[in-house]
């Protein structure tokens, strides 16, 4: 993998954040957009992509990198 | 805390003997309804024993492992505000209300990538502490601290307004009994918990919260559709609405998109939700109680989790209660006998619309109806859809006493969360005994000033989405931007806290009320069509731009703030004594 690439560990976080964006941004334009056209006009079609959303978000939490185990601290 | 052992501290025989205590307690309740006692006497007897639950074990410190956490974290997300607003929005609008879910929901993936995490690891006591270690100078804390004041206010008023409700409308008796004994319901937990951030009666609330809301949706939904799953019950009732719309001749279309917000008013709503639940004070401090960012993300994961399984639930109540009204519609001989068919939490909030009998009968002569009130000429409160879903669906009264049950364990919950952690930062000491008594006058104060603003008669779901538009146009820019941007300044960040702050609060006053101090006098704002709702969205955007420009040309950070930044790998921040004083 290049070293420089958006595809490198060290842009996990920017992925996540880019993710977090397109999966609630793309549905909701694409379903607002493609309305005029057949490819959502049907019962439950749209309720069924709105409804993914949330569930697409739980894949982009488990994106984000997974911190270390440290100890506790006490306030 | 190592993944293996997630549920070796014994958090999942606890949900599975909460869960089997509330099945229980529902059979029970069943039976006692075949033998006639009435849903009012269940909602009452199942009230009284939460409150005993909230006396008995909020005194009682449980561990805070991610898991417990999780389940209440989704219960403070949801507030009643999600709860009632859902299934209210769904009903409404249609297709655009899904957004609440998915604003929320994201307001968690937000909260761990930006928030959650880091914050977990500073040493600070509250926000407005957390912000006094971001920042230079003591001025950020103390308007983070009125901000804070301001938002935890209208949450609870929000959750207390939702006890009113059920009350009111689910029980027959004043909503000041409801606010009450809502209000009393928070205090029990918030003061007998201490110093806990997690006691025993916070997980058997959420637990009967969650799972409670499950059985109920579970139940009313298999009746109508034999599907058990309430998440998948959705396609034979929406053959049902298209053929009552084809009947009664509707242009509008309950399952595409844009017929109810419209898709700008949609994004805005998603925006204030996402970043207003991702900054909220007390949804923070929940998430990062473990103290360490493993511990959080687990709290953030887990608890995401929860929610999506939840608040995609809720939505099938909204779209089965749009199917019995569009049925009482096409059934209606005029509009006298229709509104005795409504049942009485939906009275309630078509007569909170001005919707009359008398007023509708009106309608129909005006226009020459013969056939009763045509569907566009109905309002009714979003707020009171969701008690009306047992009488709609004709289930029986223990389903309306486990609804009550429900309500009041989100209420109380999601109040207590939010009522300690101001409580704490007002206070904003060590935990010693001592200072306990503060906590309790505080938390006291606090609660009275939300029950006043909950009697004042504003519709919950105004509340909780003016206290997220508030919250997430003020915290934008210090905290969002604040620690994804090392250049940001105290000057960049004091700016977009003012002004995001006051450019929402001036959009709620002139969208709500104009400046006539009255509403529907036709002087209200409507910039690009966002009703005062989603307010938050102008804040943001102006809160961003001042930050980021008086970052830009302000001087920069000092080094201390700007080891916020720090690697993955570097240890935590600690809180520097001369600012906390």
């Amino acid at each position: 993998m290049a070293k420089h690439s958006f595809l490198a560990p060290e842009y996990a976080q920017h992925r996540a954040f880019l993710g977090l964006i397109l999966v609630i941004l793309v549905p909701l334009v694409c379903a607002d957009w493609l309305n005029d056209w057949t490819l959502f006009v049907f019962p439950l079609g749209t309720f069924v992509l709105a409804l993914l959303v949330p569930i697409a978000l739980i894949a982009v939490a488990f994106t984000v990198p997974r911190e270390a185990d440290d100890e506790p601290e006490q306030p | 805390m190592s993944g293996t052992s997630r549920f070796a501290d014994g958090t999942l025989s606890q949900f599975v003997a909460v869960s089997g205590g509330l099945i229980a307690l529902c059979i029970i309740a069943a039976l006692l309804g075949a033998l006639g006692v009435s849903g009012s006497a269940l909602s009452i007897l199942f009230i009284l024993l939460m409150l005993v639950l909230c006396a008995v074990l909020s005194g009682n410190a449980a561990q805070s492992v991610p898991a417990t956490s999780g389940v209440t974290f989704s219960i403070e997300a949801l507030s009643a505000f999600g709860l009632f607003g859902i299934v209210g929005a769904v009903f409404t609008y249609g297709h655009d209300a899904l957004v609440l879910v998915i604003g929320l929901a994201a307001g968690f993936v937000l909260s761990l990538l930006v928030v959650g995490p880091r914050y977990s690891t500073v040493a600070a006591r509250s926000l407005p502490d957390f912000l006094g270690m971001r920042y230079s100078g003591a001025a950020i804390r103390y308007l983070a601290l009125c901000v804070m004041a301001i938002v935890t206010v209208l949450f609870v008023a929000a959750q207390l307004a939702a006890a009113g409700l059920v009350a009111a409308q689910g029980l027959g008796v004043s909503s000041l009994v409801g606010v009450l004994v809502g209000a009393l319901a928070i205090l029990l937990v918030t003061v007998l918990a201490q110093n806990s951030a997690m006691t025993r009666g916070h997980i058997v609330l959420s637990t009967i919260a969650f799972v409670g809301c499950l059985i109920a949706a579970a139940w009313v939904l298999s009746a109508r559709t034999g599907i058990f799953v309430p998440h998948l019950a959705y396609g034979g009732l929406f053959t049902d609405i298209s053929a009552a719309e084809n009947r009664l001749g509707l242009e509008t279309h309950f399952d595409l998109p844009g017929e109810g917000f419209g898709l700008v008013a949609a994004l805005s709503l998603v925006a204030c939700l996402a970043v207003g639940s991702a900054v909220m004070p007390h949804l923070l401090a929940r998430s990062s109680a473990q103290g360490s960012r493993a511990g959080t993300q687990h709290v953030l994961r887990s608890g995401l989790i929860l929610f999506v399984v939840l608040a995609t639930a809720l939505p099938a109540l909204g779209v089965l209660a749009r199917v019995d009204v569009l049925a009482l519609f096409t059934a209606q001989q005029n509009a006298v006998p229709f509104v005795n068919m409504l049942p009485s939490p939906l009275l309630h909030g078509a007569q909170a619309c001005q919707m009359t009998a008398e007023r509708m009968a009106e309608a129909c002569t005006a226009q020459g109806l013969t056939e009763g009130l045509p569907l566009e000429e109905f309002r009714v409160d979003p707020q009171s859809v969701l008690l009306a879903v047992p009488a709609l669906a004709q289930v029986s009264g223990w389903l309306r006493a486990l609804l009550a049950l429900v309500c009041l364990c989100v209420v109380t919950v999601a109040g207590a969360g939010a009522v300690r952690t101001l409580a704490a930062a007002f206070t904003d000491r060590p935990a010693e005994d001592d200072k306990q008594t503060n906590v309790a006058v505080a938390a006291f104060a606090i609660t009275a000033l939300a029950a006043l603003v909950a009697m004042s008669g504003a519709s919950l779901i105004s509340l909780g989405a003016w206290a997220y538009s508030l919250i997430a146009a003020s915290f934008v820019g210090p905290i969002i931007i604040g620690l994804s941007w090392p250049k940001t300044n105290t000057t960049g960040a004091l700016a977009g806290l003012i002004g995001g702050f006051t450019m929402t609060a001036l959009y709620i006053f002139g969208a709500q009320w104009g400046f006539d101090f009255e509403g529907d006098t036709g002087d209200e704002w409507l910039w690009f069509g966002i009703p005062p709702m989603m307010a938050g969205i102008f804040g943001i955007v102006l809160s961003m731009f001042l930050t980021v420009v008086l970052s830009l040309i302000g001087p920069k950070p000092k080094p201390s703030q700007v080891a916020f930044f720090g690697t993955r790998a570097d240890p935590p921040v600690k809180a520097n004594p001369e600012v906390l004083e």
